[in-house]
């Protein structure tokens, strides 16, 4: 086959593909509108059973989590404490451990690895849960009930897992500096106050609006679209598995698609 | 004078591949009334009760609902007409992670804001009255077939609703508790003039439901008054067709 037609394959492919993930994309963003439509028209509908919905992902997405995201987030602080060390001892320049883990820890490493547990954990039982209920008629049970399922069922989800996001993106990085303090404390003798402080120095206001933004921007990407998928999965049992698979890799790509596009606004 | 509970215009119900299930289906249910659905393949019936209970669109056709048309209503009106609507299909079903208290009482505690002992009270009556009392703590894995259905039709009765669209209403349910759930449906309809559309492929449905026999054929339907359908007629020609169809074990 001449080279021409291989790149025409090729541009064909990859013209494809992206169409199709901004197509899904405008899907999701069609989703989070009609969800946010709806919350506003029931607004004042349904609120105790709501709240109870709501107490329960929050129950199930951040308290669950915390012995998990506390485990991850003292060997991710070591581990960088670890390699910071071994690079920085080399140049001569271990006073700048504290400037490494705001930038890896708070900047990328917390947010990004918070969103990866809540996407294994959260979103993907998010996404069969939906599913399940859509393929067993339980959707339309809620329908007949006259109860809009996008109110009962997305919104405290929504909040739930984006609230939840953000008090673990917080957690995740206040345990894990806790574990680079020990590590330091721990290999190099290094005191707790002078890392603390240094650190104090190091992270400054944008860092928390760039947390603050990218922890919600992660909760929602999350539920928004393990819910999306799990919505769509039809009337076949076999479709829950594909779907899940779906939700999964798409939170995962948009998680990090919004992880760089944040950090470039902010940061460059 | 009251407006039909539903009424239908040429309804048409054709899947995307455009094979079209049904073609000019028009009735229309009064209060008080007990239409029945015969129907082969059964799935006719099934598509053209989601489309009575608004969860599916008709391809062409008008329907309304209260007298108000679906062209009329938005999506909150229509969340308030299934409010009003009793519907048990043969693929209803209860919410599984939920106890048969909390699925009996979910309309309930959405809709009038009560806290869940309050309307744990007002359900209370009737899950004695189905004998469901004992289960009510349990999730809905854990009762038998007949319990089940008998949750979903509790469910739906505890709306008070005017109008029911049911499917096979004998599905899953021994005979004693088939006669009385025929008893309360019976109250329903003298004390509140509720209306009752019945989808079945067994033609002795008839004879304990119908006011009036809609029989689909090939995508068509036909009109018959009660009196004027002979089930012996419909079961030979579904014979004739090379379909079984199964016998209402019930003295009709």
């Amino acid at each position: 086959m001449p080279a021409g037609n291989y790149l025409h394959m090729v541009t064909g492919f990859c013209g494809r593909w992206i169409i199709q993930k901004l197509n899904r994309l405008g899907e999701i963003l069609g989703f989070f509108v009609v969800c946010l439509k709806t919350a506003l028209r029931y607004r004042t509908t349904g609120q105790r059973l709501m709240a109870r919905t709501f107490i329960q992902q929050i129950y199930f997405t951040g308290v669950q989590s915390l012995e998990l995201i506390c485990i991850i987030a003292l060997l991710v602080g070591g581990l960088v404490v670890i390699q910071g060390i071994a690079q920085l001892t080399r140049v001569g320049s271990r006073d700048v451990l504290a400037s490494l883990l705001t930038v890896v820890i708070i900047r990328e490493v917390g947010p990004l690895l918070t969103a990866v547990v809540v996407i294994l954990r959260s979103g993907s039982a998010i996404a069969i849960e939906m599913g399940y209920m859509t393929v067993l008629g339980e959707i339309e049970s809620i329908e007949m009930q006259g109860i809009d399922p996008l109110h009962f069922l997305a919104i405290p989800r929504l909040v739930g897992v984006t609230l939840a996001v953000i008090s673990l993106i917080v957690f995740f990085n206040v345990v894990s500096i806790f574990g680079g303090f020990v590590s330091a404390w721990a290999l190099v003798d290094i005191p707790f106050w002078a890392l603390f402080s240094d650190l104090a120095r190091e992270v400054d206001g944008i860092d928390i609006i760039v947390g603050s933004v990218k922890a919600l921007m992660f909760g929602l990407t999350i539920a928004l679209v393990c819910m999306f998928h799990g919505f769509r999965t039809g009337d076949a049992i076999t479709n829950i598995p594909p779907q899940v698979s779906r939700a999964m890799v798409d939170c995962f790509i948009l998680c990090i698609f919004f992880n760089v596009l944040i950090s470039a606004l902010f940061y460059l | 004078m009251r407006k039909p509970l539903i009424s239908a215009e040429n309804l048409e119900y054709c899947e995307e591949d455009g094979n079209c299930l049904f073609t000019e289906v028009s009735f229309s249910l009064e209060w008080g009334q007990r239409g029945v659905l015969l129907a082969e393949p059964h799935r006719c019936a099934n598509i053209l009760l989601k489309i009575c209970a608004t969860l599916f669109q008709p391809t062409n056709g008008t329907i309304s609902w209260f007298g108000r048309s679906a062209e009329e209503s938005d999506e909150k009106w229509l969340h308030h007409v299934r409010r009003r609507i009793g519907f048990v299909h043969r693929e209803t079903s209860l919410i599984s992670n939920m106890t048969i208290l909390d699925n009996i009482s979910l309309g309930i505690q959405y809709h009038e804001e009560l806290i869940r002992e309050q309307a744990y009270d007002r359900i209370t009556e009737v899950l004695k009255q189905f004998e469901l009392y004992e289960y009510r703590l349990l999730r809905p894995a854990a009762l038998t077939f007949e319990q089940r259905r008998l949750a979903v039709y509790a469910r739906e009765l505890v709306k008070k609703p005017q109008l029911f669209l049911l499917e096979h209403p004998s599905l899953d349910l021994g005979e004693r508790v088939y006669s009385f759930l025929l008893e309360v449906f019976k109250k329903c309809s003298i004390e509140d003039g509720c209306g009752f559309l019945v989808a079945s492929m067994i033609p002795e449905v008839v004879n304990r439901w119908g006011d009036w026999v809609m029989v689909f054929d090939q995508g068509r339907c036909r009109h018959f008054e009660v009196g004027q359908f002979d089930p012996s007629i419909y079961r030979e020609s579904m014979r004739r067709r090379g379909t079984t169809v199964s016998r209402e074990w019930r003295n009709g």
